[in-house]
């Protein structure tokens, strides 16, 4: 907490039990630097932070209560845990695919596919089939061009298998028009049993979070891959960048089982 | 004894905190054009500036092999490379290094994945974190390595072995380059040095607001109040952030060593459009500033955009609601303006394949045209057959014919202002037709939509809606607090937020003065901010650049409606 916030604290028409709230905040916060050891004096205590989450939740104590509510109806329905596993999650070891066994249930939604088409994703999602599922937006600079070509080499080496289906859902659902991922499919050589799903933000969001992998903002987001050889089953989950040939032998594996 | 300690320093920090703002401000003002250009003592180039780095600004922007195979992950010529992507190959194109990396090179983080910094500079110096042993080890490869040379670099960009001899992760391709390529790329990296920035001293910042001549005095008034009071209350702080570089512990004198005084310019542009382009080029060359912000003006923003991209300058937030529809790189907009009305309209008309007639109406208003042209041009491009037919506002008052062509399958387009639409009282013709108007144009004052209208029409609304002005709550308050009149509240509100935005933003790219990382931050961290706006959600991402991307079109009626049921009316329409 800088020296503008707190002023901004004093100076803003806040309630006054929010100031007190904050001030105890403050001063619990000065006495944490004390017995941390920290050298600067307390005046100079930072406010630096490169996560704009932590921004977010300290410039909410410059709102006023109404502020504060009409700031959650705004982002309605989001997760308000979602950046504090963001957050978590960025500890996880990077290179190595986790694998995790999950009942996620797709919630009812008429979204859109990329011909623009609407789609009721929970049929979709609960096919008696197999399907392999990944949450991508087409902007995005590093992580869903890996994602997507991994798909794109799965889509293309299981070309004779005709019951399994692919499924990319957009988690920037406003950017990502039909005719965006029509163009996005097209780039990655997709058939047509890959299908890339839009709709509105909140049902976007709802979807992400019935898989636990809405992190609050899109930049923030993760690859993890979905598959499951049918609606009886638990979904496995794949956190991390599984190769091609891995989907592929995920693929069989649990078609065998079937 | 740190529990007494710490409780007095709080209550110091109270007393602090309780002196009027004016004991803390500087004396920022915005200057006129009638300011001197050269205040006495104001640096205009950074004591860093060498030489070197003015050639590499220069250099990083003409077309090189280098550049080509960064920004496009292709030769120049067109033709192709592969990469290596966990073991398996793919064209080059999907992974050019400018997607990770980012034009600016300087790297970004995505879900927990640091693309870190691969500007010549960085790369060709060590990187020793000053820490404790005791996380040295485990640090080792990522935060702290040897520098690079060209043949560890080499090693790097081919075959994903870092300086350090270890693996690089997997998220990072192999480029399948030939020894030239890899040279000509890692030429290019040297390039990418930003040591001698624009508009950046060794103490300020020069950043540039925009008005043009067709802006009223009452307005340039409410937009100049903001500003002002925002830079001065921005530098009244930053007096004390330039303190701390000296004071500040080691580990943390990279933090604010990158804090600047602001220094805000007026560039007022007058006459025609066509003369803008000189204007700005002469306002610039007299006093180069790192980033453009804010601003307004009601003509089309096209030449200054144009300006922005041939100067490689960042123009952020300014208030037009006709922004090009092709957006260059640098500049970013709250919205796509009129663009965005005449492509909801579009949207609809896909949707609903009942009406085969669009008839549009414009008035005296620019924007009006803007629109109607938009939606005509858009209009011949869907598969089912459209008509459509233009007329200014006299053509249709003259021309009773028309109002009989009502029917269930025409689609009218009102683009004119509240004066206009009144003028359309005695057209009654139009009572049972579906009308669309306009919110923009009617500069959001519902009032003046004329009763007999009301019951059938419906609204382009690229905002909020009117009930929720909470969502405006912090730049109201911000602004009440500082006793500013709000006779413009959207222009303000919006202003406030565009400066919000590039204060944090400068904040998180440090002492990288790049212009291109400054918008790379934007990018990535709008969606995340606190900052609220009379838009319904910003957000933005690599490449994009609108920054709320849908709009209401809803019955008048329905306008009050809770959340739930005004939801289906919202539509981010294909660009």
């Amino acid at each position: 907490m800088n020296r503008k916030q707190i002023r901004s604290l004093l100076t803003n028409p806040v309630k006054t039990g929010l100031t007190v709230a904050a001030l105890a905040l403050l001063s619990t916060s000065l006495l944490q630097a004390h017995e941390g050891g920290q050298h600067e004096p307390a005046m100079e205590i930072s406010s630096e932070d490169s996560h704009a989450q932590h921004k977010a939740m300290m410039a909410e104590m410059k709102m006023d209560h109404s502020a504060h509510e009409d700031h959650a109806m705004a982002t309605e329905g989001e997760d308000p845990h979602a950046h504090h596993k963001a957050m978590m999650s960025n500890m996880a070891g990077k290179d190595q695919v986790q694998r995790s066994s999950h009942d996620y249930k797709a919630p009812h939604l008429t979204m859109l596919n990329q011909n623009g088409e609407p789609v009721a994703i929970d049929k979709l999602l609960n096919s008696d089939k197999p399907v392999l599922v990944n949450f991508i937006f087409t902007t995005c600079p590093t992580i869903c061009p890996v994602l997507s070509s991994t798909f794109s080499i799965v889509n293309r080496e299981l070309a004779g298998v005709e019951d399994l289906s692919m499924i990319s859902i957009s988690i920037d659902p406003e950017e990502d028009t039909p005719e965006a991922l029509q163009r996005y499919a097209k780039k990655f050589e997709a058939r047509d049993n890959w299908s890339f799903i839009t709709g509105s933000v909140e049902d976007s969001i709802q979807l992400q979070k019935a898989f636990d992998i809405y992190r609050g903002s899109k930049m923030n987001h993760e690859p993890v891959t979905y598959l499951r050889a049918s609606a009886d089953k638990p979904w496995t989950r794949l956190d991390g960048f599984p190769s091609s040939e891995q989907l592929v032998s995920e693929y069989h594996h649990m078609t065998m089982g079937h | 004894m740190s529990v007494i300690n710490a409780l007095l320093s709080a209550a110091f920090v109270v007393a602090i905190g309780c002196l009027p703002l004016t004991g803390q401000a500087g004396q920022a003002t915005v200057q006129t054009e009638t300011a001197n250009p050269q205040p006495i003592g104001k640096q205009r180039t950074p004591d860093s500036a060498t030489e070197t780095g003015l050639v590499n600004r220069f250099a990083r922007n003409q077309p090189s092999e280098g550049r080509s195979l960064f920004m496009t992950g292709q030769p120049s010529d067109g033709s192709s490379i592969s990469v290596l992507s966990q073991g398996q190959s793919l064209p080059g194109e999907l992974f050019a290094c400018a997607n990770c990396h980012r034009h600016s090179g300087l790297g970004t983080s995505e879900g927990g994945y640091q693309v870190p910094d691969i500007t010549g500079p960085t790369l060709f110096a060590p990187i020793e974190v000053k820490q404790r042993e005791l996380y040295a080890e485990r640090t080792e490869g990522f935060y702290t390595r040897p520098a690079y040379t060209r043949d560890t670099l080499r090693m790097a960009i081919t075959q994903g072995i870092s300086s350090t001899g270890k693996t690089l992760s997997k998220v990072m391709p192999r480029y399948q380059l030939n020894d030239a390529q890899t040279d000509a790329l890692i030429n290019y990296l040297n390039t990418l040095d930003y040591s001698a920035p624009p508009g950046v001293s060794a103490d300020n910042l020069q950043l540039a607001t925009i008005i043009t001549d067709d802006v009223s005095a009452e307005e340039k008034q409410a937009l100049l109040s903001t500003l002002n009071q925002f830079v001065k209350e921005k530098n009244a702080q930053t007096r004390h952030e330039v303190r701390r570089v000296k004071y500040s512990p080691w580990h943390k004198d990279w933090q604010y060593d990158n804090y600047r005084h602001w220094e805000l310019n007026l560039w007022e542009l007058r006459g025609d459009p066509s003369t803008w382009f000189a204007q700005l080029q002469q306002y610039y060359d007299t006093n180069p500033v790192f980033a453009v912000v804010g601003g307004t003006s009601h003509q089309r923003w096209e030449p200054v955009s144009a300006f922005c991209e041939a100067q490689a300058l960042p123009c952020l937030f300014p208030n037009t609601d006709l922004p090009p529809d092709t957006p260059g790189h640098y500049s970013i907009y709250f919205s796509a303006g009129m663009n965005l009305e005449a492509r909801r309209v579009i949207y609809l008309l896909k949707k609903h394949s009942r009406y085969n007639k669009v008839i549009q109406v414009t008035g005296e208003d620019v924007r009006s045209t803007v629109a109607a042209e938009t939606l005509a041009r858009k209009v011949t491009s869907l598969s089912a057959p459209t008509v459509s037919e233009t007329l200014s506002l006299s053509e249709y008052l003259n021309n009773p014919s028309l109002t009989s062509e009502n029917s269930a399958s025409t689609l009218y387009i009102l683009w004119l202002t509240g004066p206009e639409l009144k003028k359309l009282s005695a057209h009654s013709g139009l009572a049972d037709a579906t009308v669309i108007l306009s919110s923009t144009l009617l500069n959001r004052q519902l009032d003046q939509i004329p009763g007999w209208l009301s019951e059938q029409s419906w609204l382009l609304h690229p905002y909020s809606l009117p009930g929720s002005t909470s969502q405006r709550i912090r730049s109201k308050t911000w602004l009440y607090a500082r006793g500013i009149a709000t006779p413009y509240e959207r222009l303000q509100s919006n202003t406030y937020l565009a400066l919000s935005v590039l204060t944090e933003s400068m904040m998180h790219i440090r002492s990288n003065f790049s212009q291109d990382y400054l918008i790379e931050r934007i990018e990535h961290m709008l969606e995340n901010s606190p900052e609220t706006s009379v838009y319904q959600r910003l957000s933005l991402a690599p490449g994009q650049r609108f920054a709320s991307k849908g709009c209401y079109l809803i019955p008048l009626k329905k306008i009050d409606g809770s959340a739930e049921e005004t939801r289906q009316y919202w539509a981010a329409p294909e660009r």
